[in-house]
């Protein structure tokens, strides 16, 4: 583990409570909004951030977001896996470093996704009652995009200037010699 | 070699996470703990001085060194005004506290603030304390209100956080009676409408409740007191549920069931009272 690996791993362990801690308390009580916040931060190193921090952030991201939330155990941790999953399967055809505009038109897809997945989740876990609170309406289903994007798209780029150069590697193959 | 180990990784990470999710979340509450309540003193600060800002920003020009003074006098006046209502409202809090405590010997009651309702998304039969098992708080501890009984801890206190779970939760049950008149459990409803008509609906704001296992010949009233009867072990009797606003036959036909408005409205509570079991108590 190098230095800044060190670092980028304590500023991802450290930083994660206090961002989700105070995005379920101060930010309205409502799934587009809390979406839009939190959890787009914890894709964005599950998704930058290298092979093993990237697990570390998807399942600490996940229980964090789970306490908060009050979903049942796995409904976060295994939907930012599979994106890291997802992100490893792509290989090389994976973008080199994810910009604002992926965070923008992955917000507006993965939003919906998401909270389809957290209904199906409680659902499974909960049973179909207990479940119904968090079915996403129509009002909610046209929300989940536009706020999606939105938070996508700012938080990446906020998360690109901010963070550690480790929490977004340039890939080992664009690393030649310089001659 | 590196490759399958690679994708090994995230599998035994979440069957580990999932095997030894109790403790986790448990972590999680500590760590998060600190964070959310700075925030939410935080953000009742910010709130506070934006409204009293903004109902100074809504009133009509006038001379300039005269405007800012008022304005800022304005400002004064609306926080002075919020802290009085939250000092009353304390003092009310406060005193109900000690009247309790005299009235049950052995009982001590533990102010706790609520630091989050029904999770971040708001939609769940649960509410987040600020003070966990440094406190005394324990398992299974009843957690009252002025205006009634609340629910109870639920399992995983940490530290410094608990959870409740409310009457209202499916999975709480409550020996209860309509005193002299019927006997039954009151349980939640997982949030499905159980008004019989619109109109009954209307008269919730708070989750409504259900009193089961009533016989039928008991004759139920409308708009009577139900307290708990305290001999399911957990809830001490006589603590206010709620009143009764409708009745009806269950699914058999052979007992009765009473739709209870509940006293406490969840949603609204800023501080609960935990009863702290002790010596002479008598749960």
């Amino acid at each position: 583990m190098t230095r800044e690996t060190f670092w980028a791993t304590a500023w991802v362990t450290l930083f994660l409570p206090a961002l989700v801690g105070t995005c379920a308390t101060l930010l309205p009580e409502a799934l587009p909004v809390q979406i839009a916040a939190a959890p787009v931060w914890v894709v964005w190193w599950t998704l930058s951030a290298g092979a093993r921090l990237g697990v570390w952030a998807a399942v600490w991201g996940g229980a964090l977001l789970e306490t908060a939330w009050g979903v049942p155990p796995g409904a976060c941790a295994l939907f930012f896996l599979m994106l890291w999953g997802g992100a490893r399967a792509l290989g090389d055809n994976a973008p080199e470093a994810y910009t604002p505009l992926h965070g923008l038109v992955g917000g507006m897809v993965l939003a919906p996704l998401f909270a389809l997945w957290l209904w199906v989740w409680a659902a499974l876990w909960l049973g179909g009652a207990s479940a119904a609170p968090l079915r996403p309406d129509l009002v909610g289903m046209v929300l989940l995009p536009a706020t999606g994007a939105l938070g996508g798209g700012a938080i990446f780029a906020l998360a690109r200037a901010c963070d550690f150069r480790a929490l977004w590697p340039p890939r080992q193959e664009a690393l030649g010699d310089a001659g | 070699m590196r490759r399958p180990f690679l994708w090994l990784l995230p599998i035994v990470a979440a069957l580990l996470y999932l095997l030894w999710n109790g403790a986790v979340r448990q972590v999680c509450a500590e760590a998060m703990w600190p964070f959310r309540r700075l925030s939410g003193w935080a953000g009742g600060q910010v709130s506070g001085r934006l409204v009293a800002a903004w109902r100074g920003l809504c009133d009509g020009p006038s001379r300039l060194d005269a405007a800012t003074e008022t304005e800022r006098l304005r400002t004064l006046l609306a926080e002075s005004e919020r802290l009085a209502a939250e000092n009353a409202a304390l003092r009310e809090a406060l005193g109900w506290m000690r009247g309790e405590e005299a009235g049950a010997p052995g009982v001590r009651l533990l102010a706790a603030p609520v630091i989050s309702h029904g999770g971040g998304l708001g939609v769940w039969p649960r509410l987040t304390l600020g003070v966990g098992s440094l406190r005394g708080v324990r398992t299974g501890d009843v957690v009252v209100a002025p205006e009634g009984v609340v629910g109870r801890v639920a399992e995983g206190v940490t530290p410094h956080t608990c959870e409740v779970i409310l009457l209202s939760d499916p999975t709480c049950r409550v020996a209860a009676e309509i005193p002299g008149i019927a006997k039954g459990i009151v349980q939640g409803d997982a949030g499905e409408d159980a008004g019989a008509t619109p109109e009954d609906s209307l008269l919730y704001e708070a989750r409504p409740l259900v009193l089961r296992f009533v016989d039928k010949a008991a004759g139920l009233p409308l708009r009577r007191r139900v307290v708990t009867e305290g001999s399911g072990g957990v809830f001490p009797p006589g603590l206010t549920i709620g009143a009764t606003v409708a009745r009806r036959q269950d699914a058999t036909g052979l007992l009765a069931e009473a739709l209870i408005a509940p006293a406490v409205d969840p949603t609204a509570l800023r501080v609960v009272f935990i009863r702290l079991r002790g010596r002479g108590d008598d749960a």
